[in-house]
């Protein structure tokens, strides 16, 4: 058991520190926390303003986003994206059979410097492609301050 | 600290030494009581008061992502390779509906606007009985609609595009407010 052991004036004090109980507590806390635990992170991406579709209910549609005049697009491709911000449009084609998010990521960074204020955004997926496609696409896009994503159900050209 | 052997001892600090030897053991308690202090702090970094709102399956591997938010409570469409489920319940074959050219898909339709309906009726009874205590019952009662037609979709990385897009399109027919995915956390570091 713990003890503190302190010599005064010639008279020995021996101090044993209970830690019975402490271990209790701790045996307790951590079955408790044990079972409680939730292991797999499971999160989820949110979509901004949803999918263009018909409108449904009465309500307001929300006020458009600071440089909505501004059209940018992410075309997710078969063969890689394709960005279009304003009139420019800029390919990123698939290298060694991946999608080159880092070339994405650093033109997305440029247009985010040109366009602070812009968050709005559109998304197309092939159809064929997989689900995975689409939410790695978005997760770019939010990663770099995109966060109103609006999936269009067309296919890009 | 000094660390003495156990046992009795004389006015010099010295053992006694005696013809029958007594053993004293004594456990050190020390390193375990540190091991439990580590584990209690690693344990409750990673607590989370949400609870678990999606029940994983060993069938939906699901994509992962670096900007995500913390999963709120919402109706569950599930999509596997074999069926599509709203909140556990089959609702469609999924083959069928990769196969169909139609966009809407009319079981999930009607189950979620049964859904819908039936949440409204409940958040009314409620409101009714809380009406005095709610500060401003119009924009209260709207938000906690939005609530209710929040789903979350829970598909397989591999799933079929098009297939998700007619989901999420009978989604928006039925009346749903927010959709989200569901993902599985990736650290930035990775």
């Amino acid at each position: 058991m713990a003890q503190i052991e302190s010599r005064g004036s010639g008279r020995t004090i021996n101090t044993e520190l209970n830690l019975v109980p402490f271990i209790d507590l701790m045996s307790v806390l951590i079955t408790f926390l044990l079972i409680t635990a939730v292991w797999s992170q499971v999160s989820m991406i949110q979509l901004g303003s949803s999918i263009h579709a018909q409108k449904t209910d009465d309500r307001e549609p929300p006020p458009p986003s600071p440089l909505a005049d501004i059209a940018m697009r992410l075309d997710v491709k078969a063969t890689g994206y394709r960005l279009i911000v304003g009139a420019e449009r800029t390919e990123f084609a698939k290298k060694n059979g991946a999608y080159d998010t880092l070339a994405l990521t650093e033109k997305l960074q440029q247009v985010k410097k040109k366009y602070p204020e812009k968050i709005d955004t559109v998304i197309t997926v092939a159809d064929e492609l997989q689900y995975e496609s689409l939410v790695t696409g978005m997760d770019v896009l939010l990663q770099q301050g995109f966060a109103q994503i609006t999936i269009n159900p067309a296919e890009a050209e | 600290m000094a660390i003495y052997v156990p046992g009795r001892r004389d006015r010099h600090n010295r053992p006694l030494r005696s013809k029958v030897r007594n053993v004293v053991a004594v456990l050190s308690l020390t390193a375990m009581v540190d091991m439990f202090t580590v584990l209690v702090v690693f344990l409750l970094q990673n607590y989370q008061t949400t609870g678990e709102v999606l029940e994983l399956s060993d069938e939906v591997a699901l994509p992962r992502a670096h900007a995500v938010k913390e999963l709120r409570p919402a109706h569950v469409v599930v999509v596997k390779k074999d069926v599509i489920m709203l909140d556990k319940e089959v609702v469609a074959p999924f083959a069928r509906v990769k196969e169909q050219a139609q966009w809407e898909i009319p079981e999930l339709v009607n189950r979620l606007r049964e859904k819908f309906a039936e949440a409204d009726r409940q958040r009314q009874a409620i409101a009714v009985k809380l009406r005095d205590a709610v500060a401003d019952p119009a924009k209260a009662s709207a938000s906690a609609a939005d609530d209710d037609r929040r789903i979350t979709i829970q598909a397989d990385k591999t799933i079929d595009i098009l297939t998700i897009k007619k989901i999420m399109q009978t989604l928006k027919s039925a009346g749903a407010s927010e959709m989200n995915f569901a993902v599985i956390k990736e650290d930035t570091a990775s």
